[in-house]
């Protein structure tokens, strides 16, 4: 009978410790992909495949999207400078773009580890700033 | 069977063999231990080996040429996941339109005709074959030709209302995509124009992974 038991909550510790092992570890592993450095971001530029470029433009907008949302929920003044910069049909995404290529040709040789959201909110403020 | 029903008299026993209960206890909590120790290390080799084994797969699927090795290869694995995660969602998304469904028992949506003609025919189609793999397989094989060909049919079609149906449908794909393609375009244009102004700025310090 002790045997049984210890045999049956020996299996329920190796189940629980299996799985807080095999969920725990990737998560770890995943986060560290969420966004792409300077050095990724001027690789993919350079000789990435339109996927991954899209991607990069993804990125991009929407982490100057995410500093707009946040001007116009404080009230800033530059709320609407900074919405029209992901808005593709105005100026300023035009110049929004060619900014945030400018700072990762910059930042690959300076700070190559620098993330690609910080360097697209720089170069929205640079506009609108 | 006895001794389950009654815990109690268990443990009267127990103690009346064991002349030591507490070396009892002290070897089932080192046993527990041991388990304990082994699975979870089993665990996160487990965990660890499904961490790793995403870097080769994205540079299998990358293309070789593609981003995963133009990326510096094992220095830079943590972006080979993502080029696989974004190939993949890519080949997905592309199969999704293709076939709709790789089951092949669910209609695909062709993007140029209006969605009841394709499901009426497709699983028309899918009930005059057997139920089997290969039969399956061949079934969504020729669902692909017939998207292609309605694909290809699309803008001369003989029917007013279904080229009047895939219009909208076609715009709305195509916009977010030239704003993308523009995007992307000024991106490469400030990059090919090489370092500014924004080399020294005090907000790069900050974002550093």
């Amino acid at each position: 009978m002790n045997i049984i038991d210890r045999n049956r909550l020996g299996t329920l510790v190796v189940a629980a410790a299996a799985l807080l092992g095999v969920a725990a570890s990737p998560q770890r592993a995943l986060a560290l992909q969420l966004d792409y450095t300077c050095r990724d971001a001027a690789n993919i530029l350079s000789f990435g495949e339109e996927s991954l470029q899209f991607s990069l433009v993804g990125e991009t907008v929407g982490a100057a999207g995410m500093l707009a949302n946040l001007a116009c929920f404080v009230g800033d003044g530059r709320c609407a400078c900074l919405r029209n910069a992901t808005n593709s049909d105005r100026g300023e995404s035009n110049q929004f773009s060619r900014e945030v290529g400018r700072i990762i040709a910059s930042c690959f040789g300076a700070n190559p580890s620098r993330n690609l959201s910080g360097i697209s909110q720089e170069a929205a403020l640079n506009i609108c700033g | 069977m006895r001794y389950r029903r009654m815990p109690l008299e268990l443990r009267a026993r127990k103690s009346e063999v064991s002349a030591c209960p507490t070396r009892l206890g002290r070897r089932r909590a080192a046993g527990l231990a041991l388990v304990a120790i082994v699975a979870s290390s089993a665990g996160l080799v487990a965990g660890v080996a499904r961490g790793t084994r995403a870097a080769p797969v994205a540079a299998g699927e990358a293309n070789g040429a593609g981003p995963a090795s133009m990326m510096g290869g094992a220095a830079d694995g943590a972006v080979a996941p993502r080029a696989a995660a974004v190939a993949g969602a890519a080949a997905r998304r592309g199969d999704v339109a293709r076939t709709g469904d790789e089951s092949g028992t669910r209609a695909p949506s062709v993007a140029g005709l209006p969605p009841e003609s394709g499901s009426g025919q497709a699983s028309a189609d899918a009930s005059r074959k057997p139920r089997r793999t290969r039969a399956q397989r061949l079934v969504s094989a020729q669902l692909d030709a017939m998207v292609a060909r309605a694909r290809q049919q699309v803008p001369d079609a003989a029917s007013e209302d279904a080229a009047s149906e895939a219009s909208p449908d076609a715009t709305m794909e195509e916009v977010p995509l030239q704003s993308a393609h523009r995007v992307l375009a000024g991106m490469l244009e400030g990059f090919a124009g090489g370092p500014s102004r924004a080399q020294g700025s005090p907000d790069a310090a900050t974002d550093r992974p």
